[in-house]
């Protein structure tokens, strides 16, 4: 299908974009690999497409002290290609890796996968695991949620009405950390993952375990109490598991258990 | 989800582009997707509209030298940029030698998807792909529902394997 009629705008400047967004049934166009999907089969209907590509200053990533700060609007593709995240933030640089195929990394954008918000999505497992803060803005002012704490029930975020994310802070494990990804799709580099697991390991410490795949976002395992085989209904309400067409929620649990077990099996580097 | 019951008027923009090296200037309706002013306006009609989902992978161009879907784009979010089709591969030498693989291992048959796999192939090698494992995790975003996969997975690990004969 088509796109329903919509006003256009391109602002070039941060208060235009949230000004524009601050107006009822205003939605922001970033990469567009969710929105514009959305637009032709009109999931979406909105008033105004808000297109983010000329807001410079929300692109790029910062190597600072203890933390790479990485706009919002940077590309999955660069995310994979930068050579702070890569040498420092090893867990999102192989999470990234396994985001879709070249055409989705080359215009998704991390801010996008964090606000389209879809379950078992890679990036956001890992930016809970690594203990990112997202950074919001708005007409109101600026405030910034946990990663942990920005996904609300049902397949929402924390974000509000003409609330944009301005960028992602990501704290620098300790050196010797080790880590691992895994997921499982339906099919190759396109489909979306069914359940993503991140795993974070500071030296001497236990294993920080993160679950994507439920309807509330991914969920931090607690380290004391591991996922049983045999719990498998427990497990699925813990994760907030639904049903999906041919996989039962009891099917993706067992998935999941077997993610963990890979990823704590796996850690890199 | 944004809804509105008060769907605004045909909004329109200038889109200034190039497409296969031609300047391009076109009044369009913001809401039309790049991949029907490529095919319906500019009649480049080697791509395909398969799902406009982002799925099918048949509408697969360059955007600035990289793979992009043109159904997952507006036409006014490529203005400013570099667009090319399998049209403007007419002397691109790694172009033709996909075209050719495909050929001799009769890696399609009805060849709707054909267009979007020698993009994203392209893409995939001017980006410094040098394994066919990789190349292969690239084409699994397009999909083909006459060959079975088989041939044109011989084709592609021709193309990536010096001397191995894609027949």
């Amino acid at each position: 299908m088509k796109p329903p009629p919509f006003r256009y705008r391109r602002p070039t400047e941060l208060d235009e974009a949230l000004a524009l967004l601050a107006e009822p049934g205003a939605v922001a166009l970033a990469g567009g690999q969710d929105v514009v999907p959305q637009l032709n089969s009109r999931r979406l209907r909105p008033s105004t497409v808000v297109d983010l590509a000329e807001l410079v200053p929300l692109r790029g990533i910062t190597d600072e002290a203890g933390t790479v700060r990485i706009g919002a609007l940077t590309r999955h593709r660069d995310v994979l290609g930068s050579p702070p995240v890569r040498d420092r933030l090893g867990l999102l640089h192989q999470a990234a890796g396994h985001i879709g195929h070249g055409a989705i990394r080359n215009r998704g954008t991390l801010g996008g996968s964090c606000a389209s918000a879809l379950p078992g999505a890679e990036l956001p497992t890992a930016l809970v695991a690594l203990g990112a803060t997202l950074h919001l803005v708005s007409t109101g002012g600026r405030r910034s949620v946990p990663a942990a704490g920005f996904h609300g029930g049902d397949g929402g975020t924390v974000l509000r009405q003409g609330e944009l994310i301005e960028a992602v802070t990501v704290p620098v494990p300790p050196p010797g950390s080790v880590w691992s990804f895994a997921e499982h799709t339906r099919r190759g580099a396109f489909k979306f993952p069914l359940v993503s697991v991140a795993a974070l390991r500071a030296p001497g410490g236990v294993a920080r375990v993160v679950v994507g795949g439920g309807r509330g976002g991914p969920v931090i395992l607690d380290p004391e109490h591991r996922p049983n085989p045999d719990e498998l209904d427990e497990l699925a309400d813990r994760l907030a598991f639904a049903d999906q067409p041919q996989t039962g929620r009891r099917h993706l649990a067992r998935i999941a258990c077997a993610l963990i077990e890979q990823a704590l099996t796996t850690e890199a580097p | 989800m944004t809804t509105t019951d008060h769907p605004a008027p045909a909004d329109e923009r200038d889109l200034t582009c190039t497409v296969n090296g031609a300047p391009v200037q076109l009044r369009v309706p913001v809401r039309r997707l790049l991949s029907d002013v490529l095919r319906d306006d500019l009649d480049l009609t080697a791509l395909q509209v398969g799902c406009e989902d982002g799925v099918c992978g048949a509408c697969t161009v360059l955007l600035d030298g990289e793979a992009v879907r043109a159904c997952t784009m507006l036409a006014v979010q490529a203005d400013g940029h570099d667009v090319v089709t399998l049209e403007g591969l007419r002397d691109d030498p790694f172009a033709s030698e996909v075209k050719r693989a495909f050929s001799q291992a009769h890696a399609l048959q009805c060849g709707f998807c054909t267009s979007g796999m020698i993009t994203t192939l392209l893409a995939c090698h001017n980006a410094g792909c040098d394994s066919p494992d990789e190349a292969l995790h690239e084409l699994s975003g397009n999909l083909c529902r006459c060959t079975g996969y088989l041939n044109i997975r011989r084709a592609v690990r021709g193309l990536w394997q010096e001397g191995e004969d894609p027949r």
